[in-house]
Protein backbone atom coordinates (compact mmCIF):
# COMPACT_ATOMS: atom_id res chain seq x y z
CA UNK A 1 0.00 0.00 0.00
CA UNK A 2 1.00 3.66 -0.76
CA UNK A 3 2.43 5.52 2.41
CA UNK A 4 3.86 8.57 0.40
CA UNK A 5 0.85 11.17 -0.26
CA UNK A 6 0.41 12.51 -4.03
CA UNK A 7 2.11 15.85 -4.52
CA UNK A 8 -0.24 19.38 -3.72
CA UNK A 9 -2.58 19.82 -6.10
CA UNK A 10 -2.67 23.51 -5.74
CA UNK A 11 1.27 24.55 -5.60
CA UNK A 12 2.70 21.05 -7.20
CA UNK A 13 5.39 20.85 -4.43
CA UNK A 14 4.49 20.34 -1.37
CA UNK A 15 3.00 16.58 -0.23
CA UNK A 16 -0.41 16.87 0.19
CA UNK A 17 -1.80 16.03 3.81
CA UNK A 18 -5.75 16.00 2.75
CA UNK A 19 -8.14 14.96 0.20
CA UNK A 20 -10.83 17.40 0.04
CA UNK A 21 -13.60 15.04 -1.45
CA UNK A 22 -16.07 17.89 -2.79
CA UNK A 23 -13.60 19.19 -5.21
CA UNK A 24 -11.21 16.52 -5.87
CA UNK A 25 -8.10 18.23 -4.54
CA UNK A 26 -5.42 17.28 -2.44
CA UNK A 27 -3.57 19.69 -0.56
CA UNK A 28 -0.90 20.68 1.47
CA UNK A 29 -0.92 22.26 5.21
CA UNK A 30 -0.05 25.38 3.23
CA UNK A 31 -2.49 25.33 1.00
CA UNK A 32 -5.35 24.05 3.06
CA UNK A 33 -5.01 27.72 5.20
CA UNK A 34 -4.30 29.70 2.33
CA UNK A 35 -7.36 28.28 0.70
CA UNK A 36 -9.60 28.32 3.81
CA UNK A 37 -8.66 31.91 4.38
CA UNK A 38 -9.13 33.05 0.59
CA UNK A 39 -12.94 31.65 1.01
CA UNK A 40 -13.67 33.63 4.21
CA UNK A 41 -12.03 36.49 2.47
CA UNK A 42 -14.53 35.69 -0.43
CA UNK A 43 -17.26 35.28 1.54
CA UNK A 44 -16.88 38.73 3.59
CA UNK A 45 -16.87 40.78 -0.43
CA UNK A 46 -19.62 38.68 -1.77
CA UNK A 47 -22.02 39.47 1.37
CA UNK A 48 -20.28 42.78 1.58
CA UNK A 49 -20.44 42.35 5.34
CA UNK A 50 -17.60 44.83 6.89
CA UNK A 51 -16.70 48.27 6.20
CA UNK A 52 -13.04 49.52 5.72
CA UNK A 53 -13.96 50.86 8.84
CA UNK A 54 -15.61 48.45 10.98
CA UNK A 55 -15.05 48.22 14.37
CA UNK A 56 -15.24 44.00 14.55
CA UNK A 57 -16.78 42.18 17.48
CA UNK A 58 -15.75 38.60 17.21
CA UNK A 59 -17.28 35.81 19.26
CA UNK A 60 -14.84 34.05 20.76
CA UNK A 61 -16.48 30.47 23.16
CA UNK A 62 -12.73 28.92 22.54
CA UNK A 63 -13.62 26.11 20.62
CA UNK A 64 -11.92 25.24 17.03
CA UNK A 65 -14.20 27.51 14.75
CA UNK A 66 -14.11 30.67 16.65
CA UNK A 67 -10.33 30.32 17.67
CA UNK A 68 -9.29 29.70 14.01
CA UNK A 69 -11.80 33.01 12.65
CA UNK A 70 -10.22 34.93 14.97
CA UNK A 71 -6.67 34.23 13.59
CA UNK A 72 -8.42 34.37 10.35
CA UNK A 73 -10.10 37.64 10.63
CA UNK A 74 -6.56 39.04 12.59
CA UNK A 75 -5.07 38.27 9.12
CA UNK A 76 -7.16 39.65 7.03
CA UNK A 77 -7.60 43.02 8.89
CA UNK A 78 -3.46 43.56 8.80
CA UNK A 79 -4.98 44.95 4.86
CA UNK A 80 -7.54 47.01 6.51
CA UNK A 81 -5.68 49.54 9.04
CA UNK A 82 -8.18 51.10 9.88
CA UNK A 83 -10.45 48.32 10.88
CA UNK A 84 -10.50 47.04 14.49
CA UNK A 85 -10.65 43.86 16.32
CA UNK A 86 -11.95 42.73 19.52
CA UNK A 87 -12.74 39.28 20.54
CA UNK A 88 -15.68 38.98 23.04
CA UNK A 89 -16.81 35.74 25.31
CA UNK A 90 -19.69 34.78 27.22
CA UNK A 91 -19.36 32.87 30.06
CA UNK A 92 -22.74 31.06 30.30
CA UNK A 93 -21.84 29.64 33.61
CA UNK A 94 -20.99 25.90 32.30
CA UNK A 95 -18.69 24.42 35.28
CA UNK A 96 -15.78 22.03 33.63
CA UNK A 97 -16.56 23.21 30.44
CA UNK A 98 -16.80 27.29 29.52
CA UNK A 99 -13.97 27.78 32.11
CA UNK A 100 -11.46 25.44 30.10
CA UNK A 101 -13.08 27.11 27.02
CA UNK A 102 -12.11 30.73 27.84
CA UNK A 103 -8.62 29.75 28.96
CA UNK A 104 -8.59 28.87 25.18
CA UNK A 105 -9.82 32.28 23.64
CA UNK A 106 -7.98 34.56 26.62
CA UNK A 107 -4.47 32.33 25.53
CA UNK A 108 -5.32 33.50 21.91
CA UNK A 109 -5.79 36.90 22.30
CA UNK A 110 -2.99 37.39 24.39
CA UNK A 111 -0.53 35.14 21.76
CA UNK A 112 -2.37 37.75 19.50
CA UNK A 113 -2.67 41.33 21.02
CA UNK A 114 -6.34 41.22 20.19
CA UNK A 115 -8.46 42.87 22.98
CA UNK A 116 -10.63 41.01 24.89
CA UNK A 117 -14.07 41.38 26.70
CA UNK A 118 -15.94 38.62 28.97
CA UNK A 119 -19.75 38.95 29.63
CA UNK A 120 -21.51 36.76 32.30
CA UNK A 121 -24.56 35.17 32.26
CA UNK A 122 -24.95 35.84 36.14
CA UNK A 123 -23.88 39.72 35.45
CA UNK A 124 -26.60 39.96 33.14
CA UNK A 125 -29.46 38.15 34.09
CA UNK A 126 -28.38 36.50 37.74
CA UNK A 127 -28.78 33.21 37.00
CA UNK A 128 -25.56 30.75 35.24
CA UNK A 129 -26.55 28.00 33.13
CA UNK A 130 -26.18 25.18 35.79
CA UNK A 131 -28.58 27.27 37.89
CA UNK A 132 -31.09 27.41 35.25
CA UNK A 133 -30.63 23.79 34.76
CA UNK A 134 -31.45 23.32 37.76
CA UNK A 135 -34.69 25.51 37.87
CA UNK A 136 -35.78 24.54 34.55
CA UNK A 137 -38.77 21.55 34.78
CA UNK A 138 -40.49 23.19 31.77
CA UNK A 139 -40.99 22.03 28.40
CA UNK A 140 -38.28 24.45 27.29
CA UNK A 141 -35.03 22.75 26.70
CA UNK A 142 -31.43 24.05 28.79
CA UNK A 143 -30.04 24.41 24.92
CA UNK A 144 -33.35 26.72 23.99
CA UNK A 145 -32.46 29.09 26.94
CA UNK A 146 -28.31 29.63 26.58
CA UNK A 147 -29.05 30.10 22.70
CA UNK A 148 -31.29 32.95 23.63
CA UNK A 149 -29.80 34.37 26.20
CA UNK A 150 -25.68 33.80 24.73
CA UNK A 151 -27.48 35.66 21.45
CA UNK A 152 -28.71 38.64 23.82
CA UNK A 153 -25.61 38.43 25.69
CA UNK A 154 -23.35 38.64 22.21
CA UNK A 155 -25.36 41.76 21.07
CA UNK A 156 -25.07 43.83 24.67
CA UNK A 157 -21.43 42.96 24.42
CA UNK A 158 -20.84 44.07 20.83
CA UNK A 159 -22.98 47.25 21.69
CA UNK A 160 -20.85 48.17 24.45
CA UNK A 161 -17.17 47.37 23.13
CA UNK A 162 -19.15 50.20 20.16
CA UNK A 163 -18.48 47.24 17.40
CA UNK A 164 -20.46 48.09 14.47
CA UNK A 165 -20.09 44.41 13.23
CA UNK A 166 -20.36 41.18 15.30
CA UNK A 167 -19.16 37.66 13.34
CA UNK A 168 -19.74 34.94 14.84
CA UNK A 169 -18.23 31.25 13.13
CA UNK A 170 -21.19 29.03 12.14
CA UNK A 171 -19.49 26.70 9.91
CA UNK A 172 -20.80 25.23 7.24
CA UNK A 173 -21.91 22.20 8.88
CA UNK A 174 -24.14 24.74 11.17
CA UNK A 175 -25.66 26.49 8.35
CA UNK A 176 -26.87 23.06 6.54
CA UNK A 177 -28.01 21.75 9.41
CA UNK A 178 -29.84 25.13 10.20
CA UNK A 179 -31.12 25.09 6.90
CA UNK A 180 -32.22 21.46 6.77
CA UNK A 181 -33.69 22.25 10.57
CA UNK A 182 -35.96 24.75 9.61
CA UNK A 183 -36.98 23.33 6.14
CA UNK A 184 -38.25 20.40 8.71
CA UNK A 185 -39.92 22.54 10.41
CA UNK A 186 -41.50 24.14 7.98
CA UNK A 187 -40.19 28.17 9.73
CA UNK A 188 -39.35 30.35 6.74
CA UNK A 189 -38.94 32.94 8.85
CA UNK A 190 -36.04 31.43 10.97
CA UNK A 191 -34.72 30.18 7.53
CA UNK A 192 -34.43 33.96 6.58
CA UNK A 193 -32.56 34.67 9.92
CA UNK A 194 -30.00 31.89 9.20
CA UNK A 195 -28.69 34.62 6.00
CA UNK A 196 -24.99 35.33 6.67
CA UNK A 197 -24.77 38.87 5.71
CA UNK A 198 -27.19 39.21 8.85
CA UNK A 199 -29.57 42.29 8.69
CA UNK A 200 -29.86 45.73 10.63
CA UNK A 201 -32.59 46.63 12.87
CA UNK A 202 -31.59 49.39 15.41
CA UNK A 203 -30.38 48.54 18.46
CA UNK A 204 -28.48 45.12 16.92
CA UNK A 205 -25.44 45.15 16.46
CA UNK A 206 -25.30 43.68 12.59
CA UNK A 207 -24.04 39.75 12.76
CA UNK A 208 -22.55 38.04 10.24
CA UNK A 209 -20.84 34.89 9.39
CA UNK A 210 -17.76 35.13 7.37
CA UNK A 211 -16.63 31.65 8.30
CA UNK A 212 -19.89 30.11 6.85
CA UNK A 213 -18.21 28.25 3.72
CA UNK A 214 -16.13 26.13 6.22
CA UNK A 215 -16.58 22.63 6.55
CA UNK A 216 -16.37 21.13 10.58
CA UNK A 217 -14.34 18.58 9.27
CA UNK A 218 -11.74 21.28 7.35
CA UNK A 219 -11.94 23.80 10.65
CA UNK A 220 -10.64 21.14 12.72
CA UNK A 221 -7.94 20.20 10.30
CA UNK A 222 -7.17 23.86 10.59
CA UNK A 223 -6.47 24.25 14.33
CA UNK A 224 -4.54 21.30 13.94
CA UNK A 225 -2.09 22.62 11.60
CA UNK A 226 -1.68 26.04 13.31
CA UNK A 227 -1.27 23.91 16.34
CA UNK A 228 -2.59 25.89 19.03
CA UNK A 229 -5.23 24.73 21.92
CA UNK A 230 -8.60 24.21 21.20
CA UNK A 231 -11.67 22.87 23.25
CA UNK A 232 -12.59 19.18 22.52
CA UNK A 233 -14.73 18.37 25.19
CA UNK A 234 -18.67 18.59 24.16
CA UNK A 235 -20.85 21.04 26.19
CA UNK A 236 -22.30 18.62 28.64
CA UNK A 237 -25.67 20.07 27.86
CA UNK A 238 -25.57 19.05 24.01
CA UNK A 239 -28.08 17.26 22.43
CA UNK A 240 -30.41 18.95 20.68
CA UNK A 241 -32.45 16.09 19.26
CA UNK A 242 -33.56 16.96 16.29
CA UNK A 243 -30.32 18.70 15.30
CA UNK A 244 -28.22 15.97 15.90
CA UNK A 245 -30.24 13.46 13.73
CA UNK A 246 -29.48 15.87 10.92
CA UNK A 247 -26.15 16.34 11.65
CA UNK A 248 -25.75 12.53 11.63
CA UNK A 249 -28.18 12.17 8.19
CA UNK A 250 -26.11 15.07 6.30
CA UNK A 251 -22.71 13.70 7.34
CA UNK A 252 -23.62 9.78 6.13
CA UNK A 253 -25.15 11.45 2.65
CA UNK A 254 -21.77 13.97 2.37
CA UNK A 255 -19.28 11.24 2.84
CA UNK A 256 -21.96 9.49 -0.15
CA UNK A 257 -21.97 12.37 -2.19
CA UNK A 258 -19.47 14.84 -1.77
CA UNK A 259 -20.33 18.24 -1.48
CA UNK A 260 -23.83 17.26 0.05
CA UNK A 261 -23.79 20.54 2.38
CA UNK A 262 -22.40 22.70 0.11
CA UNK A 263 -25.67 22.24 -2.42
CA UNK A 264 -28.23 22.16 1.04
CA UNK A 265 -26.55 25.72 2.17
CA UNK A 266 -26.79 27.43 -1.22
CA UNK A 267 -30.10 25.70 -2.06
CA UNK A 268 -31.21 28.04 1.29
CA UNK A 269 -29.42 31.06 0.49
CA UNK A 270 -31.09 30.60 -2.96
CA UNK A 271 -34.70 29.99 -0.98
CA UNK A 272 -34.14 33.55 1.44
CA UNK A 273 -32.96 35.58 -1.61
CA UNK A 274 -35.85 34.81 -3.72
CA UNK A 275 -38.35 35.59 -0.35
CA UNK A 276 -36.71 38.96 -1.00
CA UNK A 277 -36.46 41.69 1.82
CA UNK A 278 -32.58 39.76 2.83
CA UNK A 279 -30.73 42.59 5.14
CA UNK A 280 -34.28 43.83 5.98
CA UNK A 281 -36.23 43.04 9.84
CA UNK A 282 -39.14 45.16 11.17
CA UNK A 283 -39.40 45.55 14.62
CA UNK A 284 -40.36 47.48 18.15
CA UNK A 285 -38.89 47.28 21.31
CA UNK A 286 -39.90 45.11 24.41
CA UNK A 287 -41.86 46.80 26.46
CA UNK A 288 -40.00 45.11 29.68
CA UNK A 289 -36.71 45.88 29.13
CA UNK A 290 -36.47 48.08 25.78
CA UNK A 291 -34.69 45.83 23.69
CA UNK A 292 -35.38 45.20 20.30
CA UNK A 293 -38.09 42.40 19.45
CA UNK A 294 -40.52 41.76 16.93
CA UNK A 295 -43.40 40.93 19.32
CA UNK A 296 -44.20 42.70 22.20
CA UNK A 297 -42.30 41.04 25.16
CA UNK A 298 -38.70 39.65 23.98
CA UNK A 299 -37.66 36.00 24.48
CA UNK A 300 -35.81 36.99 27.13
CA UNK A 301 -37.80 38.67 29.41
CA UNK A 302 -40.43 35.34 28.59
CA UNK A 303 -38.00 32.85 29.47
CA UNK A 304 -36.52 34.57 32.56
CA UNK A 305 -40.00 34.75 34.15
CA UNK A 306 -40.60 31.68 33.35
CA UNK A 307 -37.61 30.87 35.91
CA UNK A 308 -38.41 33.42 38.43
CA UNK A 309 -41.82 32.04 38.71
CA UNK A 310 -39.97 28.85 40.14
CA UNK B 1 0.97 -5.78 17.13
CA UNK B 2 3.86 -8.44 16.50
CA UNK B 3 6.84 -7.07 15.43
CA UNK B 4 7.84 -7.70 12.30
CA UNK B 5 4.77 -8.82 11.46
CA UNK B 6 2.88 -6.71 8.16
CA UNK B 7 -0.08 -4.28 9.66
CA UNK B 8 -2.40 -1.54 8.33
CA UNK B 9 -4.35 1.24 10.06
CA UNK B 10 -7.19 -0.63 10.82
CA UNK B 11 -4.88 -3.33 13.16
CA UNK B 12 -3.79 0.30 15.17
CA UNK B 13 -7.27 1.11 15.77
CA UNK B 14 -8.59 -2.45 16.36
CA UNK B 15 -5.59 -2.62 19.10
CA UNK B 16 -6.76 0.57 20.29
CA UNK B 17 -10.05 -0.04 20.40
CA UNK B 18 -9.05 -3.20 23.02
CA UNK B 19 -8.09 -0.79 25.50
CA UNK B 20 -10.21 2.05 24.53
CA UNK B 21 -13.52 0.14 24.11
CA UNK B 22 -16.62 0.50 22.48
CA UNK B 23 -16.97 4.28 23.05
CA UNK B 24 -13.88 5.55 20.96
CA UNK B 25 -15.36 3.27 17.91
CA UNK B 26 -18.56 4.37 17.67
CA UNK B 27 -16.74 7.94 17.68
CA UNK B 28 -14.63 6.70 14.54
CA UNK B 29 -16.12 3.94 12.43
CA UNK B 30 -18.98 3.85 10.68
CA UNK B 31 -21.05 0.33 11.99
CA UNK B 32 -22.60 -0.04 8.48
CA UNK B 33 -19.93 0.49 5.91
CA UNK B 34 -16.89 -0.21 8.17
CA UNK B 35 -14.76 3.47 7.24
CA UNK B 36 -13.72 6.00 9.48
CA UNK B 37 -17.07 8.07 10.08
CA UNK B 38 -16.71 12.14 8.98
CA UNK B 39 -16.82 13.29 12.23
CA UNK B 40 -13.60 11.84 13.10
CA UNK B 41 -9.81 12.97 11.37
CA UNK B 42 -7.55 9.92 11.84
CA UNK B 43 -3.85 10.77 10.46
CA UNK B 44 -0.96 9.02 9.66
CA UNK B 45 2.23 11.08 10.39
CA UNK B 46 0.63 14.16 10.20
CA UNK B 47 -1.19 13.33 6.77
CA UNK B 48 -5.13 12.40 6.78
CA UNK B 49 -5.55 8.43 5.89
CA UNK B 50 -7.89 8.86 3.18
CA UNK B 51 -5.48 10.85 1.18
CA UNK B 52 -2.95 7.95 1.76
CA UNK B 53 -4.93 4.63 1.26
CA UNK B 54 -7.53 4.87 3.86
CA UNK B 55 -7.82 2.41 7.24
CA UNK B 56 -5.60 -0.49 4.59
CA UNK B 57 -2.47 2.15 5.02
CA UNK B 58 0.55 -0.01 6.27
CA UNK B 59 2.21 0.94 9.13
CA UNK B 60 5.48 0.60 10.77
CA UNK B 61 7.36 1.10 13.90
CA UNK B 62 7.74 4.61 14.69
CA UNK B 63 4.61 6.06 13.42
CA UNK B 64 2.18 8.69 14.82
CA UNK B 65 -1.27 8.04 14.56
CA UNK B 66 -3.56 10.94 15.66
CA UNK B 67 -7.03 10.56 16.43
CA UNK B 68 -9.07 14.08 15.85
CA UNK B 69 -12.59 14.10 16.92
CA UNK B 70 -14.38 16.75 14.96
CA UNK B 71 -16.50 18.05 18.14
CA UNK B 72 -19.68 19.99 17.25
CA UNK B 73 -18.80 23.46 19.04
CA UNK B 74 -17.00 25.86 18.98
Amino acid sequence: MDRKPPLCTLCGSRPSIYHRCYSGERLCARCITKTLRERVERTIARFKMFKYDSRIAVAVSGGKDSLNLLHLLHEIEEKFPKAELIAISIDEGIEGYRDEALRFASEACRRLGVEHHITSFKELYGFTLDEIAERNIGEVTTCTYCGVLRRRALNTAAREVEADRLATAHNLDDMAQTALLNLLRGDLKRMRLMHPAGFSLEGFVRRVKPYCEVPERESTLLAYIRGFGFQTKPCPYAGEAMRSDIRRFLNYMETRRPGTKFIVYRTALRIIESLGAVGEAVGGVCKLCGEPTTGEICRVCQLLGELEKR
Amino acid sequence: MIPGEKADVATAIEELLKTMGEKLERELIDPLSGTPLPTALILLNGVEINNLEGLETEIIDGDTLTLLPVVHGG
